[in-house]
């Protein structure tokens, strides 16, 4: 029995087309899930590298800061061999920075910095500064009081046409009645406190009338001062009852400076061009006692004891406070008692001490201390010629005056 | 008389055809699934990347940070609730002082996050722009010499969190 094949259907399917249909659709979606994958990716790696190069920008800068103020500890500066750097790893991760350091100290210093990361590139340039240690009219690491009436005003002993002087005092605590303001005082200025210090726990107003107080956002920095090398006298300077003057020449390592009254009381004459005297020990003057700078000389003043004035004793500087500047090297506890019969001028950086001022007459200058009390004398004028700083003078340290990015 | 014609034709059962309409309609709504969830992935990943929340987010961070690394630090003002924070910074490389301001402020009214540019003397308005759009909170801190900001955008469908900071390199 014959058996008959069946008849093929001679319509055409359509599932081939769909299954294709589903596959192309498929792909492409798959395609494009691979496509948004692989640029979000592209996009978070590109942003990683930018945050990364960013990162080693700042390093440059902050390398080439210290390298240059490290450079500045170094007794005679010299403006060859400025820091530079080509391509270093910054540590732990896949960063390199490089930074240049261009110019010179009449002319200032500029950095120029970049930081790689993958094809990221960051360019920064900074504008370097000199700055002194006498920014301030007063600042001080703890207390600061003021007596009653007390005016702080400034200007410019330089330019005596400027008279828009930024006066600023303050200290770096944030202790309750870390400054004190008694009735009366003034201050053509702003009052500072310490990071995060609450102004009104902080300062206690007794009726004074100040600009703005508010507190600063980074704290201020005390740096450290090198006594320059002297030669060592192997002898104190007593004065009893007498006049002695010196000069230039008798500048020196000393232990001991005691002005004593006998007769007549003993004074001590800065005369004939700058002065430089380190005092291992004490400064003790007896009542009547004087340091006198005379008109045209200068005298700065390492002291690494105390500093103590009898009655009418004093300092008396007949310049301007650029001309007689004191540096209190003594460890935290340092006391250093300050009169004058008249003005006092002159500027004073004692991190570490304790500073108390007696002046018959107003204070020109500048103070940078652990305290300071202001117990008698007129008003409290800032020079802000203390402001002009050279390489020879002590307590610099460079700061980024202007900071731009590429 | 003539034989009638046997038919070669095979035919379905009732079964047969149920059973195939089942497969097919399975393998359809399978093949349908797949492709559909594929697009709605595909729609959600394209939104993660590529919409109006996170490219807003993108640009208020970057904003935040160039200005905010320009800043001189002396010159920073914030709100003490934290909803607009001002900064002044160098117009150029020229400059002698600060000469310019950037202020970040929040509006909830509008939900807009804008950025004022202007002159410090004398104090005058150069323009305005708006950062970003759909913002639900917006609050800036500061410590130190560095500022920060965070961010919620929300467009009702989608949620994104800034969080940036960036340190004022002038002083």
């Amino acid at each position: 029995m014959n058996r008959q094949k069946p008849v093929q259907s001679k319509r055409k399917g359509s599932a081939i087309a769909l299954v294709l249909l589903a596959v192309v659709l498929l792909s492409a979606v798959g395609v494009g899930l691979l496509s948004l994958g692989l640029h979000s990716r592209i996009f978070a790696i590109r942003n990683a590298s930018d945050i990364t190069a960013r990162c080693a920008v700042d390093a440059a800068l902050t390398k080439a800061l210290f390298e240059m103020n490290e450079k500045l500890k170094v007794q005679s500066w010299n403006d060859s061999d400025l820091p530079q750097t080509t391509n270093e790893l910054l540590p732990n991760c896949d960063a390199i920075y490089s930074y240049t350091v261009t110019g010179d100290i009449d002319s200032g210093f500029t950095v120029e910095a970049i930081g790689k990361s993958n094809q990221a590139e960051r360019r920064a340039n900074s504008v370097l500064q000199l700055q002194g240690p006498f920014e301030s009219a007063i600042f001080v690491q703890g207390a600061l009081i003021l007596k009653a009436g007390t005016l702080i005003d400034g200007y410019n002993s330089l330019n005596p046409g400027d008279t828009d002087v930024e006066v600023k005092i303050g200290t770096n605590s944030i202790l309750p009645n870390s400054v004190i303001l008694n009735f009366g005082v003034t201050v053509d200025g702003d009052v500072l406190i310490g990071v995060g210090g609450d102004v009104q726990n902080v300062i206690q107003n007794q009726g004074a009338t100040i600009d703005d107080m508010y507190a600063i956002i980074v704290e201020v920095v005390f740096p450290d001062i090198t006594v320059p090398l002297l030669p060592d006298m192997g002898t104190d300077i007593a004065v009893h009852g007498k006049t002695l003057k010196i000069g230039p020449a008798n500048s020196g390592i000393y232990q001991v400076i005691e002005l004593k009254r006998a007769a007549d009381p003993g004074i001590l004459e800065i005369d004939g061009g700058e002065v430089v005297l380190c005092v291992t020990d004490t400064i003790d003057m007896g009542q009547d006692c004087e340091i006198v700078v005379n008109e045209g000389a200068s005298l700065v003043l390492y002291l690494d004891g105390d500093l103590y004035s009898g009655n009418n004793a004093g300092i008396n500087n007949k310049n301007s406070p650029l001309k007689f500047k004191l540096y209190g090297t003594g460890e935290v506890g340092q006391e250093i008692d300050l009169k004058a019969k008249g003005d006092f001028s002159g500027a004073v950086y004692a991190p570490n001490a304790e500073i108390v001022i007696n002046a018959g007459g107003d204070i020109y200058g500048s103070f940078v201390a652990l305290s300071f009390e202001l117990k008698s004398g007129g008003n409290f004028h800032y020079d802000e010629a203390l402001r002009n700083v050279t390489v020879d003078d002590e307590g610099l340290r460079f700061v980024v005056e202007h900071w731009s990015e590429q | 008389m003539p034989k009638s014609k046997l038919t070669t034709h095979g035919g379905f059962t009732i079964i047969e055809v149920v059973l195939a309409a089942a497969l097919t309609a399975i393998v359809i709504f399978g093949i349908g699934f797949m492709v559909v969830d594929s697009q709605r992935s595909w729609q959600k990943m394209y939104n993660r990347v590529y919409s109006d929340v996170v490219t807003d987010s993108y640009i208020a961070r970057k904003t935040f940070d160039a200005v905010i690394r320009k800043a001189s630090s002396k010159t920073l003002l914030l709100d003490d609730a934290g909803e607009w924070l001002e900064v002044g910074y160098y117009a150029d490389a020229n400059s002698a002082a600060v000469d310019r301001y950037a202020l970040f402020s929040y509006d909830s009214g509008d939900s807009i996050l804008s950025i004022e540019y202007g002159s410090l003397d004398p104090r005058q308005t150069l323009s305005i722009h708006t950062v970003c759009e759909n913002v639900t909170s917006c609050a800036f801190n500061a410590a130190g010499r560095s500022a920060q900001m965070i961010l919620t955008l929300d467009n009702g469908s989608q949620t994104a969190n800034v969080t940036t900071s960036a340190v004022m390199h002038n002083e």
